[in-house]
Order: structure tokens, then sequence, then C-alpha cells
């Protein structure tokens, strides 16, 4: 069973418990921006050049274990970053392959470019594959991250708030998209979210909430 | 007695502040070396020659940075070859015809052609480059970049920095050349010297010490300029005020660290 696991640990000024999300399990963290940023900022390894310290967040797989700042982990976790989904001087093609074209492995990039007409066709962005990103909507950032996942196929999905501040009618395909990509991927799913209301309609088989400190574990 | 303290004071506040400025400085200087020597590791490592997004953006960097700039240096071609033009006479004026070529390769291909060349990829490239890179931050887009497991160093910076090298060596040999073709042609249309004439001058008065002297500046001042930009760029984090701030501190700082390389250059060369 793959697991994205995390130790004990302080983010900011609050105590996180260990824990994991499995594949196929969805797991709600609720927590304010700031711990968001904070928790994606000790993920992606922002001090990437720097010597590492040891791991506080990690993926097991059957064979390894590899810590969130190896190309590896990469691989096996995609993120739906809200507003944080595309760069905004390439187009939606380039930042849709772009893993793979940094990645360099041409039978990966193989794959995911005989199956972008397909993704693109299904988010109803096909006209658009070689338009310059520029400045979007936060429903575009979702639709370009939800697409870059699918193209990724991988084990574990991070969102942090991605149906934030889009309209209702964008809001509720993005939910039916989400839907159908976790039916096709299979993937497990750690949802950041600022309000234990939200979460783009999944159920969640656990929801955490850190609002300064831990104050409770909830089995939903 | 109560004097003495408030002047004691006023100097111990004006020393914090001397120290405290010392230290931030020392501080840029380490992060500075840091970032040089991690783009160091990075280009050695070649491990960014199998990856087609880094290509990519380096062929549209060697695109903007040299293509687009080509025309604007063919028109400072102007300035050096009135520098050539300017030459001549002098050398007449000290009745020795031998000083030309000198002159021409001491002080345009060594000096001026290098520098100009860096001042216009500065004034050009690099204030786009800083912007774009703060920008980036702004928009949160290097932590997408690391979401995906994208290096920022080798995705980013080492596609902007070589490019800046290769074009910046490029532009300046082209800006040579072409400065002493250009006036070479005004000497003989004004009658001055025949064209022939004045490249032989030239080629007497060339080295293989000033040639490598001018691709190692042609090489070096660009590098270190666009160095700084990024690494300026980079300062202005999630915070859209920071921008003109680090754009502003980038050139300046970009100038200033040309012009140091230039004085200890002509240091070492005075010592050797």
């Amino acid at each position: 069973m793959i697991r994205l696991c995390w130790k004990e640990m302080r983010l900011l000024d609050a105590d996180v418990l260990a824990g994991d999300v499995a594949r196929g399990e969805i797991l709600r963290l609720v927590m304010p921006r700031r711990y968001q940023l904070a928790w994606l900022q000790l993920m992606t390894g922002a001090t990437q050049d720097q010597p590492q310290q040891e791991a506080q967040i990690w993926l097991e797989t059957p064979e390894i274990t590899v810590d969130s700042s190896s190309r590896v982990f990469s691989q096996h976790v995609v993120y739906l970053l809200h507003q944080h989904g595309a760069l905004a001087n390439l187009s939606l093609r380039e930042n849709l392959m772009l893993p793979f074209l940094y990645g360099g492995l041409s039978d990966e990039m193989a794959r995911a470019n005989d199956l972008l007409p397909e993704v693109a066709e299904w988010l109803d962005i096909g006209d658009a594959l070689d338009a310059q990103v520029g400045e979007r909507s936060s429903y575009m950032h979702a639709l370009i991250s939800l697409g870059r996942s699918v193209l990724m196929q991988p084990d574990i999905m991070v969102v942090q708030d991605a149906h934030v501040g889009m309209q209702a009618h964008q809001l509720q395909r993005l939910r039916i998209l989400f839907g159908e990509a976790l039916q096709r991927l299979g993937a497990g799913v750690l949802y950041l979210s600022s309000s234990a209301q939200d979460g783009m309609g999944i159920d969640f088989c656990r929801s955490l909430e850190l609002a300064g400190e831990l104050v409770g574990t909830e089995d939903m | 007695m109560q004097y003495a303290s408030t002047h004691i004071s006023a100097w111990q506040a004006r020393a914090q502040r001397i120290g405290d400025a010392t230290l931030r400085l020392l501080d840029g200087v380490a992060q500075f070396q840091y970032f040089v020597s991690c783009f160091i590791r990075h280009v050695l490592s070649l491990q960014w020659l199998r990856r087609p997004a880094v290509i990519r953006v380096l062929i549209r960097q060697l695109y903007f940075t040299g293509v687009e700039g080509l025309p604007w240096v063919l028109v400072m071609t102007l300035a050096g070859a009135t520098a050539v033009y300017s030459v001549v006479p002098f050398a007449r004026q000290l009745n020795d015809n031998s000083m030309i070529g000198t002159l021409v390769n001491a002080l345009l291909v060594q000096e001026l052609a290098p520098l100009l060349v860096s001042i216009f990829l500065l004034a050009r490239s690099g204030v786009a480059v800083v912007t774009e890179i703060g920008h980036m931050h702004v928009r949160g887009e290097d932590m997408l970049l690391r979401s995906m497991g994208i290096n920022v160093m080798t995705y980013l910076f080492l596609p902007r920095l070589i490019a800046f090298s290769l074009c910046g060596l490029i532009l300046t040999v082209l800006f040579a050349a072409s400065s002493v073709w250009l006036g070479g042609l005004m000497l003989a249309w004004t009658d001055q010297m025949p064209f022939t004439h004045f490249l032989l001058e030239v080629r007497h008065g060339a080295s293989l010490d000033g040639a490598l002297l001018l691709v190692a500046k042609a090489l070096m001042y660009p590098l270190l300029c666009c160095a700084m930009l990024l690494f300026q760029g980079c300062r202005a984090g999630r915070n859209p005020n920071l921008m003109p701030v680090c754009t502003t501190r980038g050139v300046l700082w970009a100038l200033m660290l040309m012009l140091f390389a230039d004085v200890l250059i002509a240091l070492l060369r005075s010592l050797l």
C-alpha cells in the first residue's frame, strides 16, 4: 500500500500529530491559509538546494520510502494549489506537459502526449491548448492542475483550497471533473482546507482540524 | 556629564547602524556566493542537457537576449566606430602609426566592447529578467515548480545565465569586429587612412592575450550581471511592493559588480 506519511511536528505555532493518507483514502486537514502554505513549503522542499534536514513528510511504497524533497516523491504525489496551477508565460499545452518535458523520459513523454488530446477534450480546453496562460481564473488554474494530475497518474493528490473563489457553475463543474478524475486514478487525497464546511463535495473519511493547536479528530 | 552620556549613546547608535549594515552586506554576499556556487554545480552536472523543458527555456532566452538584441548592438556599433575613428588622429599626433593597433585593441576590444555590451544587456534583458523572476515569486510559481519536482535553479536560472553569457560573448565579438570594420571604412571614406592599411595596423596590435581577455570579460560580465539580477528577483518573495526596489537594487549591484570585476582584472594584470 502506498501511503503519504508525516511525523508529529511543529507547524508554525501549532502542533500536528503524526498521520498518513493511503492510496484511495480521502483525508481533510482543516487549517488557516498560512498553515496550509507552511505545510506545502514543507512538502515541496522550499529549501531544495540546501542540505536536507530529517524528512518530516515522506512517501511509503512497498519497495521504497522517499522523502518529500526527492524527485521520485513528485512522480507519485501531485498538487492542486489554489490559484497556482500554471506558469503564466507558458502555453496550456506546455503547462500540462511540463513535468514530462522536465523529466526528459521519452516513454513517459510519449504516453502523456498520446493522452493529452483526450484529457484536453475532457476538460474542454482543447481549443486553447496553444494559447499562453497569462492571468487566469481560479477555475482555469484548477483545470490545468487537474489535467496535469490525470496525465501524471499519481498515487496521492494534495489539494489546497482549489475550489475557493470561483463561480457556482464552475465549482459545480469542477466537482464533477474532480470526482471523475478520482474514480479514474484511484488516488488518495489530502485536502487542505480553511473551512470545515467546504471541500468540493467530497466525502472525507477523516477530517482533522488545526487552529493554532490540534482541536480534534473526527471520523466522518 | 549628561552631555557626555548623550554623546556616547549617539555614537553607540551610529556604531550599531554601521554594524547592522555591515552584517546585512556580509549576509547578502554569503547568499550570493551560495547562489553562484549552486549555479556552477548545476552547470557542471550537465543533467540539464537531457531536459527538453530547460532547453526550450534556453532557446527562448537566446532568442530574446541575442537575436532580438542584435539590431541594437549594431546601432551601438556607431559609438565603437567613432572611438576607432578618434584613435587615428591621436596616433598621428604622436607620429606613431603602430599605436593605432595597440590602442584599438587595448581600448575598444579589451575594455569598451565587453563593458558596453554588458551594460546594454543589463538595460535591455536584465530588467526583464529581474521583473519576470520577481513576478514568478509573487505569483507563487516557484512553489508550483517545486511541487512538480522541478528544480528552480535548473529550470529558471540556469538557462538565463547561460543565455546571458553566450549572447554576451557573441554580441561583444560582433560589436568589436563591426566597430573596427565600420571605423576603418569611415577612415577610408574621409581619406585619413586606406582601409587595408588600417586593418593591418589593427592586426599588428592584436595578441592572443587580448583575445582571451575579451572572451573572459565577455563571458563573465553578463554572467555576473544576470546572477545578481536573478538573486535580487528572488528577494521580492511574495510581496509585489518589493518589485521596484529589487529591480533597482539588482541593476545597481550588477553595475557595481561589473565595475569591481573590471578593476580586479586590471589589478591582477598589473601584478602578473
